[in-house]
């Protein structure tokens, strides 16, 4: 029985394998490389490489009427003429107005630093008051 | 120079005519992907439609971080798919080309390779995989996209992209076999050593 290890190793290598030949097919080179690079691995090779070869020529790209399209893109238009500005406003609504948020924060900490002032005069006259009493 | 992805989106949340490029920019590719899910030209072109409405009302809200407009873009159409299959598990309905598909396949694959019909054969045996093992080969053959482009699509690593890819293989291989199907047996690659 083979080591676990060299097992999960060769399943790495296969996956690489598989991977390589689609992109050869891709590119429409020759496959058959990989078989004397990696005849140990022949047999499991073989015939998941005639699988990915026959999806290469089932899976080709399809393309839409052209009526669908252009009574679509003419559908979609109209609606985005209709939709675009009312998404902008609803966006626009929630989007924060951070000049008001720096302008709230700096009226609140300018009111706090007053409050904070008024406070420390007030105790340092209550403390001269006692004194003088 | 074209403008790329993330420039339109932000052009078309403002300018219809730019939404109407990224509809250009996508909507084979989005059909084609459909198409191969569902098997009828009518529920492709219908989902189509509908992923393309679904992200136009959503622009405002999609953001890139990390995913580019196309995946977002796969992925509205991967769920309205989604609910297409539910919908037709509860309102099953055989559409003209499935019926087309069944009366040519018959139940001799022999014959029906012999009418050259492989390719429905193939199709049917894809459409029974899981939907993520459908997914991954139609971005794959069809849409050309590498290992990392379908992992943003579905959300993977390019590793996981990798090994789902060899597992996908393996399945679609058994269940054409249980099909009778025989392709596999006679293209066997040419003996180099001869």
């Amino acid at each position: 029985m083979k080591d676990p290890r060299i097992l999960l190793a060769e399943e790495a290598l296969l996956q690489d394998i598989l991977e390589a030949q689609a992109g050869t097919l891709a590119e429409g080179g020759d496959d058959t490389f990989y078989f004397r690079l990696f005849p140990h691995l022949r047999a499991r090779l073989a015939p998941l490489f005639s699988l990915a070869r026959h999806l290469q020529h089932v899976l080709v790209p399809v393309h839409p009427s052209a009526q669908f399209r252009e009574s679509l893109r003419a559908g979609l238009l109209t609606a985005a003429r209709q939709r675009i500005p009312a998404a902008a406003a609803e966006g626009a609504a929630w989007r924060p107005q951070w000049e008001w948020i720096v302008g709230a924060a700096a009226v609140g900490s300018a009111v706090s630093i007053a409050g904070v002032a008024a406070l420390l005069i007030r105790r340092a006259q209550q403390r001269a008051s006692q004194d003088v009493a | 120079m074209a403008e790329d992805d993330a420039a339109l989106v932000a052009r078309a949340r403002e300018d219809p005519e730019a939404f109407g490029l990224l509809y250009e920019r996508y909507v084979d590719k989005i059909y084609a992907y459909l198409y191969y899910r569902t098997g009828s030209r009518e529920d492709a072109e219908d989902l189509t439609a509908r992923t393309f409405y679904r992200a136009l009302d959503n622009l405002h809200r999609y953001q890139e971080r990390g995913l580019p407009f196309s995946a977002w873009l796969y992925r509205i159409a991967h769920n309205l798919m989604a609910n297409w299959h539910r919908y037709n598990s509860r309102h099953p309905q055989v559409s003209l080309e499935a019926l087309r598909l069944t009366d040519h396949q018959g139940r001799d694959p022999e014959r029906a390779v012999e009418r050259n019909e492989a390719r429905e054969v193939v199709l049917e045996a894809i459409r029974s995989l899981p939907p993520d093992r459908q997914q991954l080969l139609i971005l794959k053959f069809v849409e050309q996209m590498s290992n990392e482009e379908i992992g943003q699509v579905m959300g993977r690593s390019e590793g996981a992209v990798k090994s789902l890819y060899h597992r996908t293989l393996v399945a679609l291989r058994r269940e054409l076999q249980a099909r009778g199907f025989p392709f596999l047996d006679l293209e066997k690659p040419k003996d180099e050593s001869q």
